[in-house]
């Protein structure tokens, strides 16, 4: 029976693999069946996709670079807060994280228009930095660290800020690996922001149109393959860095 | 402990860092989104009461989405649930292969939409004017793959942490392994469960990416969904019925989300 059960579950689990390795095996395959790299040329020698790429990259990695400290930050002042007003301000953050983007479209639209962001890949970073989902997440990282520690450090000094930098923030490494993973992983993934707030093609990330564009006849597996490779990544590095801690990820559910 | 001085204001620099750029990029928009529910249109500000609504209520393609979407999500809200009860336990039972298992099941998360996209493309007919029906399999297997791993995932994480001294129990008391799975198991992994619902849901209402990524803006009437209706109405200038649409959405979520709350606020009361 245990056997069987097993034989299900590698069956279930290539299943959740097919797609991929799909994808990888049709970026090397030509129309005539025979195997090459010319799709990962065309890939790299397309100015169109490179730009893309590199849109992406710009709108993932400063949107970062902001939502990060945004994030602990907030997650600190959502941690000190009194029970009445934490409750209040995490209830608003949770809906408006839960809420699909059509419900603020309008409104961002117009207000990117109104403050001349319109266009401009600062639109979409400063939309995605100031996410609720950071500060969220820093918080519940920071609920699973006894109160207790943020006590006994207080002997020591008077500032939050340095309990928080020296003290908390180091046990939460793992857990801030994992922030950073899904964050990057949301903004390579945008598509109905960019759709609306960017209307110069040339500012456009991969995610939204790398199958529209011409591969010169050779098949668009090899892009959609390069696109995942950096959240493969650091999906990787997150893991080897969970593991060198030994963090048991059920401390944060 | 009470705080110092010098605390209070590192709390309020912590919150004036982090609280304008959410009031000005979500709650801000968000109040607008409502107070363009009630105006006549984005140019001409009058109160319109509740004509936005009667209109978007009484609007076809509203009334197909609203369905749709109903229809679709449900569709793949019960197969994504079948397959987290079904796999969450497997991957409990064979611990050797959990972590590599529960590593491939996040990881169609991760993957980008647009990358996920192309295979599907090569593996169904997504023509969705022509093939409604291999279209509309396209976009719950999408669903499914992508985000039900993480649900397994989430109930597995609790159902490990269920002390093994209560299955012995019930297994000396002549509960079999399926029993004990549906009758003490999954009702004490009852926050997770409601935890991967509220998920799956969030997901749900973004599935617009996908269906876009797939079919375009312009999909079939069996693939129209509340979202490209919005988007419509948006393309066309009128913001007022989006708006209104994203309050009847919003309203319809926020059910949803505190019934949710409600049951996990019960969970944790409960002795």
């Amino acid at each position: 029976m245990k056997k069987t059960s097993a034989v299900i579950l590698l069956l279930f689990l290539t299943l959740f693999s097919l797609p991929l390795l799909v994808l990888l095996l049709a970026s090397f395959v030509q129309e005539n069946g025979s195997l090459t790299f010319l799709q990962y040329r065309a890939v790299f020698e397309s100015e169109e996709i490179m730009t893309q790429f590199k849109n992406s990259a710009v709108l993932s990695l400063a949107t970062l670079a902001i939502q990060f400290p945004v994030s602990l930050l907030g997650g600190l002042y959502l941690t000190k807060q009194t029970k009445y007003r934490a409750a209040v301000a995490r209830i608003f953050m949770v809906l408006l994280l839960l809420l699909p983007f059509q419900s603020i479209m309008v409104p961002v639209f117009r207000l990117s228009k109104w403050t001349g962001l319109y266009d401009h890949q600062i639109a979409v970073i400063f939309l995605q930095a100031f996410s609720t989902l950071g500060p969220l997440t820093v918080w519940l990282f920071i609920r699973s660290i006894p109160e207790e520690q943020w006590e006994a450090a207080r002997l020591d000094t008077a500032s939050h800020l340095v309990i928080y930098v020296r003290i908390i923030l180091p046990q939460l490494i793992p857990g801030l690996c994992v922030l950073g993973l899904l964050c990057f992983a949301e903004v390579w993934n945008l598509v109905e922001q960019p759709l609306i707030l960017l209307r110069d093609e040339t500012l456009l990330p991969a995610s939204l149109s790398l199958n529209d564009l011409e591969l010169k006849n050779t098949g668009p597996y090899a892009g959609a393959v390069l696109y995942s490779v950096p959240v493969l990544l650091i999906y990787a590095a997150t893991g080897v860095i969970f593991q060198k801690n030994q963090l048991h990820d059920q401390s944060f559910l | 402990m009470k705080n110092t001085k010098r605390q209070t204001w590192e709390i309020r620099a912590a919150g004036a860092a982090c609280l304008p750029g959410f009031a000005l990029f979500y709650l801000l928009p968000f109040g607008m989104t409502v107070w363009y529910a009630f105006i006549r249109s984005a140019f001409d500000h009058r109160f319109a009461g509740l004509d936005n609504f009667i209109w978007v209520l009484q609007n076809k393609y509203f009334a197909l989405g609203s369905v749709n979407l109903v229809l679709l999500g449900g569709i793949m809200m019960l197969l994504s649930f079948a397959l987290i009860l079904f796999l969450a336990p497997l991957l409990l039972r064979h611990p050797k292969i959990a972590k590599l298992g529960a590593a491939i099941l996040i990881l169609p998360l991760l993957i980008p939409s647009i990358s996920a996209v192309t295979i599907w493309k090569r593996m169904f007919d997504t023509n969705a004017l022509l093939n409604p029906a291999s279209s509309r399999w396209a976009l719950i297997t999408l669903f499914l793959w992508k985000y039900s791993g993480i649900g397994s995932v989430l109930l597995w994480t609790e159902l490990r942490m269920i002390p093994a001294e209560i299955l012995d129990a019930a297994a000396l008391d002549g509960a079999g392994k399926m029993k004990a799975y549906l009758f003490i198991q999954l009702p004490l992994s009852g926050k997770s469960l409601i935890l991967a619902g509220m998920v799956l849901l969030m997901f749900l209402l973004r599935v617009y990416k996908e269906s876009y990524l797939l079919f375009g803006a312009y999909p079939s009437p069996e693939l129209y969904l509340l979202q490209h209706y919005m988007n419509h109405q948006y393309l066309k200038m009128n913001f007022q019925y989006v708006a209104a649409a994203a309050v009847i959405l919003t309203m319809a979520a926020l059910l949803f989300y505190a019934a949710a709350f409600l049951l996990i606020k019960k969970r944790k009361e409960a002795p």
